[in-house]
């Protein structure tokens, strides 16, 4: 078949006419397809299986393993491994205790592969995505039809992709330590796993930074506070890698450790996770929903710190002092991200709106979800409520039917076990006052940014959603920075409590739950006395948010949809005139 | 200000491109204010406005790049804002700057984006093929995008953003630092793909590209749309605004004649000045003189310098250029 020809049967965007100094007719294309049909056997399979990924993931990785950076990253890697495993083996001779060899030689290589894991990886996907805004291309990609969150998965199934080739160079490095005895599976399984983890947490720390980072200042300013923060991981990296290698866990302490271990993992996994829907957010148009995903992340990550919590005390029992300030730094922590949720735009776009739920039920499930300030500042209260209220249930159910996780009130010093009224009295006094301080200063907080937002918005600015993180830092600051946390650490049972500590929910916590002293009490008072009437404003002035009505789907987009939907099954129609070796074979020499 | 779309040829179909009374506004400054005009399919439609006119603000709103303070912009009847992956599907935009990445080949590059825009095994390497073959980009498929000159990386800017086959095209500056040939070279490219029957909104600084090769042009200065018209129709509105009566009659409003004579310049020179009482230019040959008057009068004219003498080579009215007319429309202001 000729180019002529060739040209007549498929389907062509530009008009088949054209020429422009003889491109099209010039050869050119003929000996485009011809690379192509260069290409092996196996190369094109490798192109008809990229298909079925990222194209974000196929360029980055087409670019990393194309550029010097990588290049020299292997070359660093292999020359340490090998300088590291003579080193190693100097001082071995006959009768040397092989056993601790593989110890040794474990944590040295896993000191090395955190230079790639922690150190080099992380950053290259920071200046992959702040690049693309350095460069002007993040516009051409963001207009494309992939959504925000393909593009951030690429960026980061790309690192992924780079940690598994690191893995694999030092696959058989750590397989000699495996070998050398010293070295169990279980500690093994940690390091592998425990990398492989911190990375990809860094990795989206990394990407959230960058989505934020739009202009060339904000760029140098978070690439320097990246650098620290992970010079800094790396040295907790090294001390991880240590501990791993020289302090093997006895069979018997498995579990406990295994818990221990879940604890951190599980808060920097669902971390990451919120961590890469804020990056997906940042970069979405304005128009999209930005918010669902978030709530259901953080959501998420509260019932998974209540479990963890709960498993802990079902294992170690729990300490009244460690509860409360996990719950009070539980509570600062939503404080943080609730701050950042009532900061978002406040119209709610017709594309949302089309996607608003509709049914009775849905409504009642899924309203809290939706984009607005008003509805993030329901959430968060919801949220908090829902915590403490989870507590309570899970108390009472353990008292009336013996089910649930064994929490031990008596150890909190609120009650005894097989009294009701003590263990309900005790775990709800234990939540009021934890939703009173949270829901006094995210008043605070919330009212600060909304006059902020309003005054940006008066003068046609927009408000940078990260700096609500500031106001909730203050509040943080004011009420346990400073005479909140130093005196719980070191001087806790010896500072005098007074009204002066009205606002310092540490300390207040920690007053109610040891010792139940009556200042406390009119402390709670006071609280609840300026709490309740706001939280009774806040919710009444809130609650038509809620009520918005969703928007029908025009009739034309039903019918597109439909029509893509059709077409994403079974292929455009033209996709089945020739298979891609007929392509091939249309420009091969002297075959028709 | 809503200028009514003058194009008669294709009144039959809907319009491709809409803005309806878009305002965008940074701070104090208003970047667009109330610009409503149309794009019809197969019409090339020029954007033309000094530096901070609004011209690229506007493009990315259209472009799903920026949301619009009010108003909306619509492509084939979507809206930028309330369905911009539709807007997206239809749309290619090539803006101002070229943005390239490292260690990517023009192939790699073009791959890249007909596998974002969602096209996958067969009709992907159709589409590579087809934009390659257009752009004459086959030829250089292997090499770096960040070694390619400035005419390449225009044809790759096109190339990207025709790799989805869109409806509509807006291309911001796209003559900007070409030379001649790739210049003569993107005007019958763009002249083919209008015919094709796509849409193109063009901006740029090259007033006399964009007077042949537009269908339409507007005229945009601080935010605000100044004219909207045929380049006829945007010629003869500078006449009548310059003329100051406003009617939008035609005026004898003064114009230039250029007289090339084969010698004696000076005597026709100061023959014309009694005569017309005019101030005269003499450029080489040429002699260059403000003339208010009908044909019939320019006809007697060149009659009379026959008459007395004077060896008179050619002699025509200086046709008002684009520039003119941007000229007399704007004022220069920057915002």
């Amino acid at each position: 078949m000729t180019d002529e020809k060739e040209n007549e049967s498929l389907p062509s965007p530009i008009p088949a006419n054209v020429s422009l100094a003889g491109g099209a007719e010039s050869g050119g294309v003929a000996d485009f397809l011809m690379a192509k049909e260069g290409e092996t056997k196996f190369e094109k399979w490798v192109d008809q299986i990229s298909d079925f990924f990222s194209s974000i993931l196929v360029k980055e990785t087409r670019q990393a393993v194309k550029s010097r950076q990588f290049f020299m990253t292997l070359m660093l890697l292999l020359s340490l491994v090998i300088l590291w495993t003579f080193y190693a083996l100097a001082p071995t001779r006959p009768g040397y205790d092989v056993d601790s060899l593989g110890s040794l030689m474990l944590s040295g290589f896993l000191v090395i592969l955190g230079i790639p894991m922690v150190l080099i990886i992380p950053y290259t996907t920071f200046r992959s995505l702040a690049e693309e805004y350095e460069n002007g291309t993040i516009e051409m990609v963001l207009i494309t039809t992939m959504k925000p969150w393909q593009i951030i998965a690429g960026k980061l199934g790309s690192a992924m992709l780079q940690v598994l080739v690191y893995l694999s160079v030092l696959a058989p490095c750590i397989a000699l330590c495996y070998l050398l005895r010293g070295v169990d599976i279980t500690q093994l399984w940690y390091a592998i796993g425990g990398g492989v983890v911190v990375t990809m947490g860094l990795c989206c720390l990394a990407i959230a930074l960058a989505s934020a980072a739009d202009n060339p200042r904000v760029i140098q300013v978070l690439s320097v506070f990246l650098i620290l923060g992970l010079l800094i991981c790396a040295w907790f990296w090294c001390f991880l890698s240590y501990s791993i290698c020289f302090y093997p866990v006895s069979a018997g302490q498995q579990s406990m450790v295994n818990l221990m271990i879940a604890g951190p993992m599980l808060a920097w996994i669902s971390t990451a996770v919120i961590l890469f829907f804020a990056a997906s957010s940042k970069i979405a148009f304005a128009s999209s929903n930005r918010s669902t995903m978030l709530r259901i992340g953080v959501t998420a990550q509260v019932i998974i710190y209540v479990g963890y919590l709960l498993a802990c005390g079902s294992v170690f029992g729990f300490h009244k002092y460690m509860f409360s300030f996990a719950s009070v730094v539980a509570m600062q922590y939503l404080l943080v991200v609730g701050s950042m949720m009532v900061a978002c735009h406040t119209g709610m776009s017709p594309r949302v709106r089309r996607s608003l739920p509709t049914t009775f039920i849905q409504r009642s499930l899924f309203s809290l979800y939706m984009p607005g300030p008003g509805r993030a500042f329901l959430f968060m209260i919801g949220l908090t409520l829902g915590l403490s209220t989870t507590l309570v249930m899970l108390a009472l159910g353990h008292h009336l039917f013996d089910v649930g996780f064994d929490i031990d009130i008596r150890a909190m010093g609120m009650g005894s076990r097989n009294n009701f009224t003590a263990v309900d009295a005790g775990l709800s006094v234990f939540s009021i006052i934890t939703n009173f301080f949270f829901f006094l200063f995210f008043f605070c907080v919330t009212f600060l940014i909304s006059r902020v937002v309003a005054w940006r918005s008066k003068h046609r600015r927009p408000f940078v959603v990260e700096l609500a993180i500031v106001p909730a830092a203050l509040v943080f600051l004011a009420t346990a920075g400073s005479y909140g946390i130093a005196p719980l650490v070191f001087q806790a049972r010896r500072a005098k409590f007074d009204f002066s500590q009205i606002f310092n929910w540490y300390r207040v916590q920690y007053m109610a739950v040891g010792t139940g002293s009556g200042d406390v009490f009119w402390h709670l008072a006071i609280i609840g006395a300026i709490t309740l009437p706001l939280l009774y404003f806040c919710i009444r002035y809130a609650i038509p948010d809620l009520t918005i009505t969703s928007m029908a789907v025009p009739d034309r987009l039903i019918e597109e949809d439909k029509e893509l939907k059709r077409e994403r099954i079974w292929g455009t129609e033209e996709a089945h005139e020739e298979t891609i070796d007929e392509i091939f074979a249309a420009v091969r020499p002297g075959q028709e | 200000m809503n200028f009514a779309p003058a194009s008669e040829k294709n009144s039959g179909s809907g319009p491709s491109i809409e803005f309806d009374q878009l305002v965008k506004t940074f701070g104090s400054t208003t970047a667009v204010d109330k610009v409503s005009f149309e794009v019809y399919p197969g019409e090339v439609f020029g954007f033309i406005g000094p530096n901070g006119a609004g011209k690229t603000t506007s493009m990315k709103i259209l472009s799903t790049l920026e949301t619009p303070d009010s108003g909306s912009a619509r492509v084939d009847g979507f809206c930028s804002i309330n369905d911009p992956e539709r807007v997206r599907r239809r749309l290619g935009y090539m803006p101002d700057g070229f943005g390239s990445y490292s260690n990517v080949t023009c192939e790699e590059y073009l791959d890249f984006f007909a596998r974002s825009y969602g096209l996958r095994g067969k009709n992907r390497i159709h589409s590579l093929r087809n934009v390659m073959g257009f752009t004459q980009l086959d030829l250089i498929a292997q090499k770096p995008t960040n070694g390619l000159s400035k005419g390449m990386k225009q044809r790759l800017c096109l190339a990207r953003a025709l790799i989805h086959n869109p409806k509509v095209l807006v291309l911001d500056e796209p003559a900007a630092g070409l030379d001649p040939r790739a210049r003569i070279e993107l005007r019958e490219m763009i002249a083919a793909l209008a015919d094709d029957g796509k849409s193109l909104l063009i901006s740029s600084h090259i007033l006399t590209e964009l007077a042949e090769m537009c269908d339409r042009v507007a005229i945009i200065e601080q935010g605000g749309l100044l004219a909207v018209g045929s380049v006829d129709e945007i010629l003869a509105r500078g006449q009548n605004q310059g003329s100051g009566d406003g009617s939008g009659e035609a005026s004898n409003e003064t114009g230039q004649l250029v007289v090339q004579l084969l010698d004696d310049w000076s005597g026709a020179k100061t023959w014309i000045e009694e005569e017309l009482s005019v101030t005269v230019r003499q450029m080489g040959n040429n002699l260059q003189f403000p003339f208010s008057g009908s044909p019939e009068d320019q006809a007697k004219l060149l009659s009379n310098l026959v008459q007395q003498g004077f060896p008179v080579v050619s002699f025509s009215g200086k046709q008002r250029s684009l520039e003119d007319a941007f000229l007399h429309v704007t004022k220069g202001r920057v915002q």
